[in-house]
């Protein structure tokens, strides 16, 4: 039986426009589980980077309930929802979002100083983490803008992955990168996952949605149906099989 | 070209109008402080200039004192139409002698001067303007307008006394006069009604103010020596009590208005240079900002002389509405200002319209901005449209985070900020030498907190010399008598041999107050006023003031020499003083010295008691038992010179605190909308990824604060003995030397708390907006 680390009860999210009210989540009820690779699809518009901002505390709900453990955030005020999210969940985004009047190891270091680590450990888990994606030690004094894309979304995921936080939340992380990067990227997240860490990630890119083992679609701001995808096995070609059926099904 | 230039100012307007308010509220401010220091460079002033003119004012006056008839009225005419040089004279009939007036909450010793209406206003020579007058009071008197400009209303009772003889006069009215009347022009006179007059001087010697005007403006100081020592030599009885020359006057009259006008002129130039800076970076900043759109612009084909021009339309058409109305705002202020200023000159200023100046304030206001402007947007020159539409910006080889956030012994927000500190030269230069400026002008509020507010002992010794409780004078008959009685009485602490003796002339040179003094007395308590040198210890030599040494060219051991109708006498220079009791024209000689040179009528001591609260009782012993010719209460009259002075300081203190709020509160307002804004993103990211408000709001703090708190220090450090001498260099002109001393450490310590407590507030409420940052709005945005 898997632990459930965030349930949503009847998620909504709307904004007044000029023509109205425009809702963008529509009653969302949905379980996220340790360890899962969970997959948010669907076309654009849909609603799937809303309910990752509504999932990790970064955005703030209209109605519904998210619960993180026994933590309903729902009603927290902004600062209170920094300090949920510097304990409990890492971020990595399509723009990347390094700070860039930071070198990339103090990029590193600002998150993970929030949690008052250890300095010399934290100086030692960001450097181990920072080879361990490949970012050489000769680049670690230098700037955002002085590294490729690849690379500075590397820096990225070392970033979010700093905290040890219990989920990490993906929204299109190989974006605005190049094929070859974008699978490198793809494959140390693979990796995580296969550490035990949560991962939720939203793509609308297939090779991408091929690393989780659970993929959700949304559709009009609801889920409309899943998959269980099982294990990431590269070698499984009956993977790709399965996603493309299930998303001709949604009409993809 | 036209269309274009007006929608590119639009777009401008637009995208940065918070930094633009806050822009305008400085060039608003530079002009307004600018144009009242013009108005008082280029007309205030030289309304006693024009008031001269307009009253027909002489060029020299002698109070001859207590004649014995008037007979002497036709000698003296005789005289002084006899002499060619003279173009007009006039000799009014008065009652006048040394005494004390009433003035602000205390009294004042001067030459009390009482003139007959009637006789007043026939006045060919320095005309009286009244000004006020109440037909309600039947016998009252008419006083100069500095009375009624230190709140003195027609109706109220005043006390007055000549020599030993007191009055209570009725304020009828106030009149206008530039050399005469009130306290800073070398006599106090009040127009008495005739009835009231003929009443109050039945039975008194008669006295003689005696005005000239000479043809060559060259020979006045001549025609003064001439006429003094004729005027000696005829042996009429009396005796020449004091001289007056309008030059003198003004410079009296019109001291603290310079000491306001220079104080505020470092205000205004202090508030202009911040301006600039401003101007500077929020431009530059602008164009950072907008290199994209500006190279975009470039490649649709706009020259970068079409990108330029419209934004210096812009600064100087905002320049030019901005100075506009601060030179409006400033003609709203002087009121204020001119409420102040009157208090102490004692002349009433009409505010009128200036051109000269409102161009001056808006011309510099205006040319200084451009200029600032063109160097910030001339870079757009360079911009390549290619990396601009790439958006590439080039790392600058300066940008470097100095501290490893794992390194630094610090929290990563102060770390944070730290860095971002010391990656912001520019920015931090503007703070700190804002702050250096800031505190440069809170340091004048500061002197005059100290040396006026908490204690005044020590300026006020300078201003008004030595502060005894009683100055007693007697005939030089009664001296002995007055000594035996001093000596014996039990209230009496000290006293000393000090007495003036009238304007004496030295030759070619302008006349001399002359002290004599005792070796062992004032010499020994007096040192503060020595300046240089020594004071006399041989019967020919000299302490003079300063000012007069310099006026004239004098030096140490320089050799006075001069003759009158006592003999010829040659003095040396031994030393020289300070003080403005006197407009910086006396000279302390021992008495053996005075005597050589002055057939003296009179001995004055200084009197110390034991306790103050012995004063009334001392003034009726002293009252009764000796045959006092003057008896002077020095505190109350310190006490009045203070009171005059202290309404414009405090109004100078409230004034440089003002500006100084609002130019920490602008100059922080505009950098840290800029910083924020160039931050937003950064922000939202550390916001996302569990940053709160606070955090940024510390590093925001640690960002700005060391640059405020640095500058505010060396600010106060430079101000600590600067300030004193500045205003020392303002007051020479009045012959103070050295005025106020440093200001005190624990004073400098407080304000510079007080600076960086309101900065820190000030900087935690600018970065409310942090608060409203929204982290996946900000993401959804790009």
């Amino acid at each position: 039986m898997k632990k459930e680390i965030i349930r949503a009860e009847h998620l909504v999210k709307s904004f007044q426009t000029e023509s109205g009210t425009q809702t963008i989540l529509n009653d969302i009820d949905l379980s996220v589980y340790e360890g899962d690779f969970t997959v948010i699809m669907g076309a654009s518009g849909s609603g799937k980077s809303t309910l990752l901002y509504n999932l990790s505390g970064m955005d703030t709900v209209t109605g519904g309930h998210v619960y993180f453990g026994e933590t309903d955030i729902v009603g927290l005020s902004s600062d209170q929802m920094s300090l949920f999210r510097r304990e409990h969940c890492g971020f990595i985004f399509q723009q990347i979002c390094l700070i860039n009047s930071m070198t990339v190891l103090n990029n590193v270091l600002a998150a993970g100083l929030l949690k008052k680590a250890d300095k010399k450990e934290l100086a030692a888990r960001a450097k181990e983490l920072l080879t361990a994606v490949e970012v050489e030690e000769h680049t670690w004094s230098k700037y955002p803008a002085q590294i490729s894309g690849g690379k500075a979304q590397r820096v990225g995921i070392v970033r979010a992955l700093i905290n040890h936080p219990e989920v990490l939340f993906a929204d299109e992380p190989t974006g605005s990168l190049n094929s070859k990067t974008g699978t490198e990227v793809l494959d140390l997240f693979t990796g995580f996952n296969l550490e035990g860490q949560t991962v939720v990630m939203v793509t609308h890119d297939i090779k991408s949605a091929l690393r989780g083992n659970r993929v959700l679609y949304l559709k009009d701001g609801k889920i409309v149906d899943e998959l269980d995808l099982g294990a990431y096995d590269p070698d499984d070609s009956t993977r790709k099989e399965k996603l493309d059926r299930f998303l001709g099904e949604m009409k993809w | 070209m036209v269309s274009k230039t007006d929608l590119i100012i639009r777009s401008n307007i637009k995208k940065s109008h918070r930094q633009l308010i806050a822009v305008i509220c400085l060039m608003i401010l530079s002009s307004l402080l600018m144009n009242a220091v013009f108005i008082l460079q280029f007309d205030y002033n030289q309304t006693f200039d024009r008031d001269r003119e307009l009253t027909n004012s002489m060029d020299f006056r002698l109070s001859y004192i207590n004649l014995s008839g008037m007979d002497q009225y036709a000698i003296l005419s005789d005289y002084l139409a006899g002499d060619e040089r003279i173009a007009e004279y006039e000799i009014d009939e008065v009652c006048m002698g040394d005494g004390d007036a009433e003035f602000a909450d205390g009294s004042v010793s001067s030459l009390i001067v009482l003139d007959k209406y009637s006789s007043a206003m026939a006045n060919g020579i320095d005309r009286y303007e009244i000004i006020e007058e109440d037909e309600s009071v039947a016998d009252g008197v008419y006083a100069g307008y500095l009375f009624k400009a230190a709140g003195m209303k027609t109706g109220d009772l005043c006390h007055v006394s000549i020599g030993k003889d007191s009055f209570v006069f009725r304020i009828k009215g106030f009149y206008n006069s530039p050399v005469i009347g009130t306290v800073n022009c070398g006599g106090i006179a009040y127009i008495v009604s005739d009835g009231l007059y003929d009443e109050l001087t039945a039975d008194k010697p008669v006295s003689y103010l005696i005005k000239v005007i000479c043809r060559d403006k060259n020979e006045v100081v001549n025609v003064y020596v001439d006429t003094a020592d004729a005027i000696g030599s005829m042996n009429m009885g009396g005796y020449i009590s004091h001289s007056a020359f309008p030059d003198d006057i003004g410079t009296s009259r019109y001291s603290n208005s310079n000491i306001f006008r220079i104080v505020l002129m470092i205000a205004a130039v202090t508030m202009t240079i911040i301006m600039l800076a401003i101007i500077a970076i929020v431009i530059s900043n602008y164009v950072n900002d907008n290199i994209r759109s500006f190279g975009t612009m470039k490649a649709v084909g706009y020259t970068s002389r079409m990108l330029i021009v419209p934004l210096l339309i812009e600064v100087g058409a905002m320049c030019l509405i901005s100075g506009m109305i601060g030179t409006a705002a400033s003609y709203a202020v002087f009121p204020i200002i001119n409420k102040a200023l009157e208090s102490q000159v004692g002349i009433p200023y009409e505010i009128r319209f200036l051109p000269l100046p409102c161009l001056m304030s808006v011309a510099i206001c205006e040319i200084t901005s451009v200029i600032s402007a063109f160097l910030s947007v001339r870079r757009i020159r360079s911009i390549s449209s290619v990396n601009a539409i790439r958006d590439v910006r080039e790392v600058s080889g300066r940008v470097i985070d100095v501290l490893r956030l794992d390194r630094s012994a610090i929290g990563v927000n102060s770390a944070i900020g730290l860095n971002s500190a010391l990656k912001s030269v520019s920015r931090g230069m503007i703070l700190f030498f804002t702050f250096v400026g800031i505190s440069f002008l809170l340091s004048f509020s500061l002197f005059i907190y100290q040396n006026f507010i908490v204690d005044n002992t020590a300026v006020v010794k300078v201003i008004c010399g030595e502060i005894p409780n009683y100055i007693v004078s007697v005939d030089k008959a009664d001296e002995t008598d007055l000594t035996e009685f001093l000596d014996s009485h039990p209230m009496v602490e000290n006293h000393y041999f000090f007495t003036m003796e009238e304007q004496i002339p030295v030759g070619s040179l302008p006349v001399i107050e002359f002290y004599g003094i005792e070796k062992n007395g004032f010499v020994t308590t007096l040192d503060y006023l020595l300046v240089d040198g020594a004071f006399p210890q041989n019967d020919n030599e000299i302490t003079l003031n300063k000012l007069y040494a310099e006026t004239n060219g004098i030096k140490l051991n320089d050799e006075l020499r001069f003759a009158n109708e006592n003999g010829e006498f040659v003095y040396r220079v031994v030393g020289f003083n300070q003080g403005a009791s006197r407009g910086g024209t006396e000279g302390y000689i021992l008495r053996a010295g005075l005597e050589k040179i002055s057939t003296s009528h009179g001995a004055s001591y200084n009197v110390f008691l034991h306790n103050v609260g012995d004063e009334e009782e001392f003034r009726s012993d002293v009252m009764t038992n000796c045959p006092i010719l003057y008896l002077q209460n020095s505190r109350e009259n310190v006490s009045s010179m203070v009171n005059m002075y202290m309404l414009i300081l405090i109004v100078l203190a409230i004034v440089l605190c003002i500006v100084s709020v609002l130019v920490v509160v602008f100059v922080l307002y505009v950098l840290l909308s800029l910083l924020l804004n160039n931050k937003r993103r950064e922000h939202g990211i550390l916001k996302a990824i569990g940053f709160t408000t606070w955090d940024v709001v510390i590093q925001t703090e640690t960002a700005i604060l060391p640059f405020c708190v640095f500058g505010s220090a060396v600010g106060l450090i430079c101000s600590k003995n600067l300030v004193g001498e500045l205003i020392s260099v303002a007051l020479n002109s009045i012959g103070i030397y050295d005025f106020g001393g440093p200001l005190k450490l624990v004073y400098l310590l407080i304000l510079w708390i007080v600076q960086s407590v309101f900065a820190a507030g000030l900087i935690a409420l600018l970065c409310r907006p942090v608060s409203k940052i929204s982290t996946h709005e900000l993401f959804n945005r790009e």
